[in-house]
């Protein structure tokens, strides 16, 4: 990747990380918008937009609601693309294990992505009472400039996760593409078999949410209605 | 506000404090939550109407706990600042406008949290993964088209609505059935994601027998799942999971 892709990354990943957190919410975090958008970027649109399909639906049903924090499953896309682009030479001839495995390692990495996202609003707390302190003394304009430096911290807070992320991930599958061929031998699956497992947790975890009335009964009848038009169409 | 009287804050000044909702959330924290952007949005408006040298004492009122629904909070900012503009002309109001921001953020979050996030975000979502699973590259455009348009014309209009109707704007509100639409969105989500099911499943192309086997296999993991997740399981432990029973039967099977 040259620096020109590194800029695009940066700008992705602090963009989309805003979005998320301070600015909006436009849903451009959202993991199958952001993929897409980075793949497109790097020129991986169609493992991106499967990556984007794989985690799009994990964590959707944790609010960003209070002082709720969900999984930073946006930078988890984007850092994701950014593997999917680094390894890409593997593409070739493993493209459903590289898709799956580096699916399952930014699961695992967007739990810690969160961590960053803790620290920004632990940091704010600092800009809330420095405003205060010169709220007392008479000095209203602080407010803005206070209100406003937040952006940054979130943006760090952003590129911070992506970073982890990439780094992190670009180790593990460093040192472990060499036996890539051995990892397929264990799970001899067809890789869109596997793929479609993330999207299927993802309904699982709505579903586990969504408790209404007749939930499984409107399940089923949207399973079997669309099942049967595809086989007919 | 009566429509009779001259505004105080202008259409303008209106659009960008709806503007500056935008960005409520930028300096978000523990301590206060959107204390700090809450008073950001309100203190153009708020020294328009009482001049840089009461501002001060004005703005302590409002940088204090402060968390709402961030699509609904321009509506909120509008009315609060209708009853500030009737204060300003030392006109009675039935409740003072930091108040009646304090007493109306929760219910307003309660139901745009559930409309918004749980309703209208989760069915976008669900019904734009199954299209892109389908084989439609657009449907991330999709995604933020079918949110944005709704939304962010509610987030302009919210706060002309909010200024003009002041403290009934939770009135209108609550005669808009927000918390049912929220419920039948939520429903909808439900029939989407069984839709999703059926895409992922038809789209690996097997034969009718093996195709009823996958139905009833991919249905028994997916209550599954939701079982263990219902336990408290976390989610990547879960996926994790079903990758490796997937992988024993079919060598099993092999």
């Amino acid at each position: 990747m040259n620096l020109a892709s590194w800029l695009m990354v940066v700008a992705v990943s602090t963009l989309a990380g805003l979005d998320r957190t301070a600015v909006a919410s436009i849903m451009l975090a959202r993991p199958l918008v952001c993929a897409a958008l980075m793949g497109y970027l790097l020129g991986v649109f169609t493992p991106a937009l499967q990556l984007g399909i794989m985690l799009e639906l994990l964590w959707l049903m944790r609010l960003p609601v209070g002082a709720a924090v969900a999984p930073d499953d946006t930078q988890a896309a984007i850092g994701a693309v950014v593997l999917i682009k680094l390894f890409a030479i593997h593409l070739s001839e493993h493209h459903w294990e590289l898709v799956v495995l580096v699916g399952l390692l930014v699961v695992v990495f967007a739990e810690v992505g969160k961590c960053f996202d803790v620290w920004a609003r632990h940091v704010n707390e600092h800009l809330f009472l420095r405003a205060q302190r010169n709220l007392e003394c008479g000095r209203w304009r602080s407010l803005v400039a206070n209100h406003y430096l937040g952006l940054s911290v979130f943006a760090v807070a952003s590129l911070a996760s992506c970073s982890f992320i990439v780094a992190s991930g670009s180790v593990i599958l460093w040192m472990g593409l060499d036996y890539i061929d051995e990892v397929a031998f264990i799970f001899p699956v067809d890789g869109r078999m596997l793929a479609a497992i993330f999207p299927l947790t993802g309904i699982a975890a709505i579903l586990a949410v969504l408790r209404g009335r007749h939930s499984v009964g409107l399940f089923i009848c949207g399973y079997a209605i669309t099942y049967v038009l595809l086989e007919v169409l | 506000m009566p429509e009779s009287q001259p505004q105080l804050v202008s259409k303008w000044r209106l659009l960008r404090m709806a503007l500056r909702c935008l960005f409520v959330q930028s300096s978000w924290n523990y301590r206060q939550f959107q204390g700090l952007g809450w008073s950001v949005v309100l203190l153009p408006e708020l020294r328009v109407l009482y001049g840089s040298d009461q501002i001060a004492a004005v703005m302590r009122k409002y940088l204090k706990y402060f968390n709402t629904n961030t699509f609904l909070v321009s509506s909120v900012a509008g009315a609060t600042i209708a009853i500030e503009a009737e204060q300003s002309r030392g006109r009675e109001v039935p409740i003072a406008a930091h108040q009646y921001a304090e007493a109306v953020m929760a219910p307003v979050a309660a139901v745009g949290d559930a409309l918004f996030w749980g309703g209208y975000r989760s069915f976008i979502c669900c019904l734009t993964v199954a299209l892109a699973a389908y084989g439609f590259w657009w449907a991330p455009i999709l995604l933020v088209v079918l949110f944005n348009v709704p939304v962010g014309a509610l987030r302009i209009v919210g706060v002309w609505i909010g200024y003009h109707h002041g403290a009934a704007v939770v009135a209108i509100v609550q005669r808009g059935h927000l918390a049912d639409l929220a419920l039948v969105l939520k429903r909808c989500t439900i029939v989407v994601i069984g839709g999703l099911c059926a895409v992922l499943v038809h789209s690996v192309h097997l034969c009718l027998g093996w195709a009823m086997v996958t139905n009833a296999i991919v249905v028994m993991v997916v209550l599954g799942a939701v079982f263990c997740l219902r336990k408290g399981v976390p989610t990547a432990i879960v996926l994790c999971a079903v990758i490796a029973s997937v992988t024993t039967v079919s060598k099993l099977l092999m």
